[in-house]
């Protein structure tokens, strides 16, 4: 029977579905024809009497329920055993399917490798059962039969009768007996056919019975396997909650020391602390020492200074700039004294030559250029005003007076610079004729510096103590006896000088204002080495230059008296 | 459908199991090759039929195709989308409607993660077993999902 090449016709919406079905069951050699609708698969049944019918239960337009129904209701698919595929395996779903004729199920997902096993299984017992069906109706059909012979009449009255009588006695008895028998044979059949249907129907009470045992063991399973998972995660929480408790022993143990290195530590901080006050203190109070000392130092020095500036000599007791004048006018009225006698003898001689017609005109020049140095050296003085002599610094000055040159030493297309010693001290002297004395000497070496040539403007300490404000320069430079000349006070030059020669004038006016300060002008010149002409003070006349750091600088005091400082709270 | 190297995209694991494909591969007459274009062509019109339902808001209809989706789902190893169809089919019975936008939210994307990783393995089965794996030979990315 297994090896029977059965006609299954699969109904099924669910493409993928078919085609398994009949791939597997064809596999197995059986014939599979398919269709995708409940009524088209109805229509194919009762047409083509299949072998089996595979239906699935969920399908668009006929529920499977229904439709297995409406196939046990039809004379040509009533016998043919119907297989549910049904993806539920709830009881009520089972119910329902032996309710409406069902011969098997198949649950989703199928185990295709058994469905043709399944398959086969299930047509074979509804062979049986039809056999059974067909042998019970043909013994019945039998019975029915003999019960027509019965009653059937036969002739009595004939010759022969007697015997025949006998004979179909005789016969009747073994009718009777095979009638008895057959009812016999019937009853058991009968029977037997009773106790197979009540065993059937009995073995579909016990699937149901065991459909909802199976459905109440899951849960029952699912309960239990629950209550486990529950004391399994119960006991695990345990032990996780006393692993948890022990770590948080063992962190509260390790913060506890942590908390104790740490005060440890802090107050160790606390002490080194104190002690680096304890040291700022004392560094502090050394350095107030220091600062008084310094400032009893500078205190002193200014009393000095005063002292000094008392003993220097009375302006009336220098040679006043304005002699100097009234001398640079007398050579002024000498020159032209000069050229009158010059013009005169050139008019005298009725006519003028060139060389004398030159010299005239040379001396004119300086007589001008004399007068001019004699008047702004006047416009100055008379503006400088009285000599009130205080304490310069000297870089700001030299800073301020090269601001100044710079326009002249530019157009000369001289470079101009300045220098200023670390260690030069102020100036006590009239900031009015200091400018006037050294911008003198600054004019008179640009003017002798040729063209890319370089004059810097120095401040340095001289080696008595004093200080030299000078200006050196790349220019031409002097002979000795110039400089010789130059060292000694003002006299009247010779005449005729030179075209374009200054009178000389400037030197020895800053000279006489130099002295008129307490300091003196002193020039070294070599020709064509350049110059150095400077202002020099003595040390009598150089103040004490306060550092800037010191300057204003005042230590915070308690009213005790102590520095103002206090160590921080316990 | 055409072949795009820039959307070649590994085969990743819990979409497929494999191993049924394999099971499908040893059969004869190209059973897995015949399933997945059967795929292809169904379950694109499951998931439109299941989004018309939704929009329309039969239950009925969304239990049916969700139904539908499942099973052909599972017949083809895509079983993490099985079961989201199962859950979408448990909430249409229940008529839970944020059930169902959440199962469909979910659904959607796998249904194009599934179709992807088939895509690779019909390429994979046209092309012989030395075909590069993760390369596919077809594209699903014209297929409306929106």
């Amino acid at each position: 029977m297994a090896d029977k090449k059965l006609r299954i016709l699969v109904i099924d919406d669910e493409v993928t579905q078919r085609m398994l079905v009949k791939d597997y069951l064809e596999d197995a050699g059986h014939v599979v024809r398919q269709a995708d609708d409940g009524r088209r698969g109805l229509k194919m049944a009762t047409s083509t009497g299949p072998d089996i019918i595979l239906l699935d239960v969920m399908l668009p337009s006929i529920d499977g329920f229904e439709l297995c129904r409406s196939l046990k209701q039809h004379p040509i698919t009533a016998n043919t055993p119907v297989i549910l595929i049904t993806a539920s395996r709830e009881g009520d779903v089972i119910a329902r399917g032996l309710a409406a004729g069902a011969d098997d199920f198949v649950t989703k997902p199928v185990d295709w490798e058994f469905l043709a096993d399944r398959v086969s299984h299930v047509a074979r017992k509804s062979v049986e059962r039809s056999h059974l069906l067909h042998m019970v109706e043909s013994r019945s059909a039998a019975d029915d039969a003999n019960g027509h012979a019965d009653v059937g009449s036969h002739p009595r009255d004939e010759p022969g009768a007697l015997a025949l009588d006998e004979l179909m006695r005789g016969a009747d008895l073994q009718a009777s007996h095979a009638v008895a028998q057959a009812a016999a044979d019937i009853e058991a059949l009968k029977s037997e056919y009773e106790q197979e249907f009540a065993r059937l129907r009995a073995e579909n009470e016990r699937l149901v019975v065991m459909a909802r045992n199976a459905v109440q063991m899951t849960q029952a399973a699912a309960e239990k396997s629950y209550a486990a998972e529950v004391a399994k995660l119960r006991a695990g929480l345990d032990v996780e909650a006393s692993s948890l408790r022990g770590r948080m022993d063992a962190e509260t143990s390790n913060l506890r020391t942590l908390m104790e290195a740490e005060r440890r530590t802090a107050s160790e901080r606390e002490d080194a602390d104190r002690a680096a006050l304890a040291k700022r203190n004392a560094e502090l109070k050394a350095l107030r020492e220091a600062f008084d000392a310094e400032r009893r130092r500078f205190e002193n020095e200014i009393t000095s200074l005063r002292d000094r500036l008392a003993a220097l000599p009375s302006p009336a007791a220098i040679e006043a700039p304005w002699s100097i004048v009234l001398r640079a006018m007398t050579w002024q009225a000498s020159l032209a004294s000069a050229l009158t006698t010059r013009t005169k003898a050139a008019l005298a001689a009725g006519r003028m030559e060139p060389a004398r017609l030159a010299d005239i005109d040379r001396t004119a020049e300086t007589l001008a250029t004399a007068i001019g140095n004699a008047k702004r050296f006047a416009h100055a003085m008379a503006t400088a005003g009285e000599c009130k002599p205080g304490s310069i610094r000297v870089a700001k000055l030299i800073a301020e007076i090269a601001n100044q040159a710079k326009p002249i030493a530019a157009k000369a297309r001289v470079d101009l610079r300045t220098h200023v010693a670390s260690d030069v001290p102020a100036v006590i002297a009239d900031e009015q004729r200091l400018r006037y004395a050294w911008i003198c000497l600054i004019v008179n070496a640009i003017r002798y510096t040729p063209p890319g040539g370089r004059v810097t403007l120095e401040a340095v300490a001289d080696r008595d103590g004093g200080i030299r404000l000078q200006v050196a320069d790349t220019g031409v430079g002097m002979t000795a006896a110039k400089v010789e000349e130059l060292n000694r006070t003002f006299d009247t030059p010779a005449v005729p000088l030179r075209a374009g020669e200054p009178a000389g004038l400037g030197v020895p006016i800053a000279a006489a204002l130099a002295r008129q300060m307490g300091g003196s002008v002193v020039f070294e010149s070599k020709q064509g080495g350049g110059t150095r002409a400077g202002v020099v003070f003595p040390r009598t006349r150089c103040g004490v230059n306060i550092p800037e750091t010191l300057a204003g600088f005042r230590l915070p005091m308690t009213a005790s008296g102590a520095p103002e400082l206090a160590l921080p709270a316990e | 459908m055409q072949t795009s190297q820039s959307k070649t995209k590994m085969v990743e694991p819990g979409i497929l199991n494999l191993t049924l494909l394999e099971q499908y591969k040893s059969r004869k007459n190209n059973l897995l090759e015949r399933l997945i274009n059967a795929y292809l062509e169904e379950a694109p019109k499951s998931f439109q039929a299941l989004r018309k339902a939704i929009e329309v808001g039969s239950y009925d209809g969304i239990r049916m195709h969700a139904h539908a989706l499942k099973s052909t789902s599972y017949n083809l190893g895509a079983s993490r989308l099985s079961k989201m169809c199962q859950e979408l089919e448990v909430a249409a019975c229940a008529r839970d409607n944020p059930g169902i936008v959440d199962c469909v939210k979910r659904i959607g994307p796998e249904c194009f993660e599934v179709e992807q990783a088939l895509c690779t393995e019909l390429y994979r089965l046209k092309s012989g077993p030395d075909a590069p794996k993760g390369q596919m030979a077809v594209d699903v990315f014209d297929q409306d999902w929106n």
